[in-house]
């Protein structure tokens, strides 16, 4: 009876248990791209715990006689609207940013495999009712759910990042419950099923494992979108605050008009972020790769 | 008659079409594009406040008085002959119209044109109309019985009177505004341009026939978001400056950078504005910027002495009451590094609580940027750390001429503030979304702010803007209490003449100064840019501007 | 097949209704008032009540919402707060304009994003690969106005080969007919307009494709991977298919339905990413609109946008489901 819903992945191997992870992280140890992904993120990561001790200057106080000197000796990768230096900003914003992107999506992460692992795993009207307002959820344009959310739990560091995440959690949702739609008709679920496992054993242990490659996939893309929607918030006036504080996306979106007269303040905060992202991702192809028994070569 | 041609000239000062300057020639043809700063409201001049409908009204209707072209508060006859002639006691204007004054609609001005318009505002009923409709109960004190014109009559064809109920010195001033536009009673009558609600009035949303007045260009169409074009009118009253282009079309623009990058790509030929750290970028494209000459507005830092508590209880003293905590903020500010950075020099500090154009100003001593002062001064007004503490609110979602970039300028400001010492928590809050009603309302204790003329008289900033009583109670906005000043107000906008009102203006901005009520930060021009085609374009601090001398080639 | 796509339809309309109601207490949460955005610099406690007075703002929300509903169940999205300008009317022209970008967006993403996916996963993690992962990287990670800027820069301030901004140039004085600015160059009659309109496009179509793009790009490299994995593909090649047989019969057939999924929750981040372009690129289309109605806190405006959107929305997930059925004969709806 229930609306058999459209399959994502359809695929029919059966997880291996044990030394999986081994495996798993042996595969993922030998994938050139992968320890590249690795390396990015470690720099970025050393670079916002060392922040302090080698940024040459203070990221939050500026002269405002030498604001917006392009590149020198001095400032290594010149100074922004109100003379703080962007080299020493760059390195701060790695703590706020790295934070930002991964803490968003994990919170979507969680949200949206809650949502989607229910109504993927339970079917029926309880699918039927959750897919629609999620369905709902998407039709909104993600910035405008994120002011509602912000609007509903008020302002601050906080509040914002978990607006966002919440924003991405549709998103996860019909992908996880897609996939776990088409496995629930897969041989091996339907085997497990047959020798007695319970629905919630079928379901974690058989399932969800299986259904993760569009998530992985998703989540590293989104975290990148994670710095820049948290980014458009603070645009909008709902943002953490203090914009003396460092964080690329604000230090990007806030240099939106200056393309053409300082180009720099564009380049740098904007190339942290896409080197970040790259790094997510690339981690996250391994990721997945290790974790997909058939991609053995 | 020679001295008509001359005033003529004056009247529109177009270069190249008097015979006295310029060796170019005004060439006719072809359509200009201008980038606006954002849509239109109404395409009925009397029922609009905002910037974009005024700039575009200005080509379109005229009043019987208007600003001469590229100054803020000289005012000089447009549809009047000259200026009117005022009774002894300031109360009875005595206009004498043009002759052969035709509208778009075919029909002749006259008198009673003039009456029929000034007595269809006082009669704007409560709703729809008196809501879009600010400046006509604001300039007047309401609508009506309530309005402070007494009649308007039009003794013969062409002698409009009007008589005051009490003299009001910023009388003249105020009607060059163009929302006292007039409009063609035929097209207003047919068109039922009085229709409410205004969603149901085609003439106010400029589905057919709208803005029927007398300008050198009339209105052809306008697609919401999208165009607004008007056409040269060919019965232009006014033949040596009747328009060159053949169509203007204004295309809503909001965003500075893609302004900026259609100028230089040839998409548009004119933009209003651009942000003023593109000046330099613009300069280096072949583009002219244009220097709006003298300033109509002034952006400053807010101090709030009584601050209102939004639960309703009992307002409480601020810091800033203490006036040494005043001044000390008023030397700690760097403007001039503001300026520079952020204003892309294209703006001036101020030397009194209005531009230096301002009819009414009177420069005043106001402190300076001196860091060690105000950091004596501090130390001398005894706060405790804890009073150190201190919150900077700044808008969002939001640009204005005088403060181009809220976001920065608040930051830099904390910087100043912070090597004064004191410790500055930066605060924000959505424009629209509540920062402006906090301000006004007095919830804000330091803010940044400005005001953009409407008209530029001592009134305007003084009273309208900044410290005017209200309810017999100081402005809410900044708790600033000086009786003695508000009195001054009373006298100077009662005054018969603008002479007199200006000496009492002047010793109310005595007052002010010795209190530092508020930190004036700048009197800025916001840059306009336009590319090598474009001739002929004389740009206004307040930005009314005619694009009737404007050629291409 | 007709009672599934019926049971989807009827079940839209309480997700609407709820929708509007959720609507209409959030935007009315947001700190903010219409009556400041009318009255600008003017704003004054007496002129914000009377303005809240004319509006019907100062009454019951429960009473301002069924006024709202009363209006919608006759078919009226009501009229502007700002401009009194009927929604209905102003989307009639607006939305064309957004539906062109919308598909330039999409057949830049999906026309370049499933070769790239299919080159890169030919030589999973070879240097193509990476290639291809860093270009679609980029294009996600850069936000649309820095891409869009950058983009009109090049190509039309500097090279001067593409114009901007806008859908067509206004010297062309083209009629709108339909309000979609190809179509309605083509009608003009004029050749030189429909290539202006064309050439218009370009550069929009690629900022709001680039997202998409690198997600159908990623998508389809990674299903196409998949999918090679697969039993009944290995048998194929060891049965000596040839490999453009086994890439379109075997691989692509599968690969699709993802892609597809992907595909139609994008065309919902689409008309979220028009807001951005449209204002960069200066095309008066529904992300403009709503950029400036949210400013104004034009709630009317806003709150039936959202809910055209939202019924776009769910038709379009409703096709794409159905389109399963097609790609997919193991997929059958009861």
């Amino acid at each position: 009876m229930a609306v058999q819903a459209p399959a994502v992945v359809v695929r029919a191997a059966p997880r291996a248990s044990r030394g999986l992870w081994r495996d798993a992280l042996r595969r993922l140890l030998r994938n050139g791209p992968a320890m590249l992904g690795l390396l990015f993120i470690a720099i970025f990561v050393a670079a916002a715990i060392l922040a302090p001790l080698i940024s040459p200057y203070d990221p939050t106080v500026g002269v405002i006689g030498e604001a917006k000197h392009g590149p020198s000796l001095q400032h290594l990768m010149g100074t922004d609207s109100v003379g703080r230096d962007e080299y020493s900003r760059v390195l701060f914003g790695a703590r706020i940013s790295l934070t930002v992107g991964s803490v968003a999506v994990l919170t979507g992460l969680v949200f949206g495999c809650l949502v989607g692992a229910l109504a993927g795993g339970a079917g029926g009207i309880v699918d039927t009712i959750l897919m629609r307002v999620v369905d709902v959820l998407l039709a909104v344009p993600g910035i405008l759910l994120a002011i509602g959310i912000v609007a509903w739990l008020g302002q601050g560091q906080l509040q914002i990042v978990l607006a966002v995440g919440i924003s991405y959690a549709p998103i996860f949702a019909r992908l996880l419950r897609g996939s776990l739609l088409a496995l629930r008709e897969s041989d091996y679920v339907m085997a497990a099923r047959s020798m007695g496992a319970s629905p919630a054993r079928v379901l974690l242990r058989h399932m969800l494992p299986n259904a993760l490659t569009p998530l992985i996939v998703q989540a590293t893309l989104a975290a990148a979108t994670a710095i820049i929607d948290v980014a458009g918030l603070g645009f909008l006036g709902l943002g953490p605050g203090d914009p003396r504080v460092a964080e690329w996306g604000e230090m990007l979106t806030g240099s939106a008009g200056f393309l053409q007269n300082a180009p720099y303040l564009i380049f740098f905060p904007g190339a942290a972020i896409v080197i970040s992202a790259i790094g997510f991702n690339l981690l996250g192809d391994g990721l997945r790769e290790a974790l997909d028994p058939r991609l053995k070569r | 008659m020679k001295r008509l041609a001359s005033l003529v000239c004056l009247v529109a000062l177009i270069a190249t079409a008097c015979s006295s300057s310029g060796a170019t020639q005004a060439v006719n043809g072809g359509n200009l594009i201008v980038g606006l700063d954002g849509d239109m409201v109404y395409a009925d001049p009397s029922l609009v406040s905002d910037g974009n409908s005024l700039y575009v009204a200005a080509q379109v209707v005229q009043g019987l008085v208007g600003l001469k072209p590229g100054t803020i508060s000289e005012v000089v006859p447009v549809l009047a002959s000259a200026l009117p002639t005022v009774s002894s006691d300031g109360k009875t204007y005595t206009f004498a119209l043009r002759t052969g004054v035709k509208f778009h609609d075919g029909t002749t001005l006259d008198a009673a044109a003039v009456k029929f318009n000034y007595d269809r505002w006082n009669a704007y009923t409560k709703g729809d109309l008196q809501d879009n409709a600010y400046y006509y109960g604001a300039v007047f004190g309401g609508y009506g019985a309530d309005s402070n014109i007494a009649s308007v009559t039009a003794p013969d064809a062409n002698t409009v009177v009007m008589t005051l109920k009490a003299p009001q010195s910023n009388f003249l001033l105020a009607q060059t505004l163009q929302v006292f536009g007039i409009q063609s009673p035929t097209a207003l009558k047919n068109d039922k341009a009085d229709t409410t609600p205004l969603k149901d009035n085609n003439y106010a949303q400029g589905k057919g026939e709208s803005m029927v007045g007398t300008g050198p260009f009339k209105f052809k169409e306008w697609q919401a978001g999208d165009h607004i074009t008007l056409t040269k009118f060919a019965d232009y009253w006014d033949t040596a400056n009747a328009a060159h282009v053949d169509t203007i079309t204004f295309k809503p623009m909001g965003d500075s950078t893609a302004k900026l990058q259609a100028l230089q790509s040839g998409g548009i030929d004119l933009a209003e504005t651009i942000s003023p750290t593109d000046v330099a970028t613009a300069k280096s494209s072949n583009l002219t910027v244009l220097d709006r000459g003298q300033s109509c507005n002034m952006g400053y830092l807010g101090l709030n002495q009584s601050l209102q508590s939004k639960s309703g209880g009992a307002a409480t003293p601020t810091i800033y009451a203490n006036k040494s905590v005043r001044f000390a903020v008023g030397e700690a500010i760097n403007k001039q590094g503001i300026i520079d950075a952020l204003y892309g020099g294209q703006a001036k500090i101020p030397q009194s609580w209005m531009p230096p154009a301002t009819t009414g100003f009177k420069a005043e001593t106001i402190p300076g940027y001196d860091a060690a002062k105000a950091k004596s001064d501090l130390a001398a007004s005894g706060l405790t750390a804890d009073q150190l503490k201190i919150d900077l609110y700044y808008p969002s979602s939001v640009v204005r001429p005088y403060m181009p970039d809220p976001k920065n300028e608040a930051q830099a400001i904390a910087q100043d503030l912070t090597a004064a010492g004191f410790a500055v928590s930066l605060k924000t809050e959505d424009w629209h979304g509540g920062y402006v009603s906090d301000a006004t309302n007095g919830d804000l204790p330091m803010f940044l702010f400005g005001w953009t003329c409407d008209w530029a008289g001592a009134d305007n900033f003084l009273n309208t803007a900044f410290f005017g009583y209200s309810g017999g109670k100081p402005n809410p906005q900044f708790g600033y209490q000086n009786d003695q000043m508000n009195t001054l107000f009373g006298q100077a906008l009662q005054a018969p003449t603008v002479d007199a009102a200006n000496a009492l203006w002047g010793q109310a901005q005595d007052l002010i100064a010795a209190d530092l009520p508020t930190i004036p930060i700048v009197n800025s021009t916001p840059p306009g840019a336009y590319t090598s085609k474009i001739h002929g374009f004389v740009g206004a601090g307040n930005a009314i501007e005619y694009f009737n001398t404007v050629w291409i080639q | 097949m007709l009672r599934f796509i019926v049971r989807r339809v009827l079940g839209a309309i309480p997700i609407l209704f709820g929708l509007s109601v959720i609507l209409f207490m959030f935007l009315r949460l947001l700190p903010g008032d219409p009556a400041i955005a009318i009255l600008g610099q003017h704003a004054t406690p007496q002129l914000i009540a009377q303005i809240h007075e004319t509006l019907g703002l100062d009454k019951p929300l429960y009473v301002q919402y069924l006024n709202y509903l009363g209006q919608l169940l006759q078919g009226n999205f009501g009229a502007s707060i700002i401009d009194s300008r009927a929604v209905a009317d102003t989307f009639a022209i607006r939305f064309p304009i957004t539906v062109e970008l919308t598909i330039g967006a999409l057949i830049f993403a999906v026309g370049l994003g499933i070769p790239l996916g299919r080159l890169a996963a030919r030589h999973p993690n070879g240097w193509i690969d990476g290639l291809v992962t860093v270009v679609s990287l980029f294009g996600i990670s850069i936000p649309i106005f820095v891409l869009g800027y950058t983009l009109a820069f090049i190509f039309a301030v500097e090279l001067h080969l593409l114009p901007y901004p806008g859908p067509i140039d206004p010297r062309l004085s083209v009629d709108p007919v339909t309000h979609f600015p190809i179509i309605d160059a083509v009608l003009s009659g004029n050749p030189g307009a429909v290539v202006d309109a064309f050439a218009h496009l370009i550069l929009p179509a690629i900022a709001l494709g680039s997202i998409p793009l690198a997600i159908v790009t990623r998508i389809t490299r990674a299903s196409v991977i998949d999918v090679s994995n697969e039993d009944y593909v290995r048998t194929a090649r060891a049965k000596g298919l040839t490999r453009k047989r086994v890439d379109d019969r075997h691989i692509m057939r599968n690969a699709w339905l993802p892609v597809t999924t992907v595909i139609g929750l994008q065309v919902g981040s689409l008309l979220g990413g028009a807001v951005l372009t449209e204002t960069v690129f200066g095309w008066p289309g529904v992300g403009s609109w709503v950029v400036t109605s949210i400013q104004n806190h034009d709630y009317i405006v806003v709150q039936s946008l959202i809910l055209i959107f939202a019924t776009i929305f769910l038709t379009v997930n409703l096709i794409v489901d159905i389109g399963y059925a097609f790609l997919n004969p193991r997929i059958r709806y009861s």
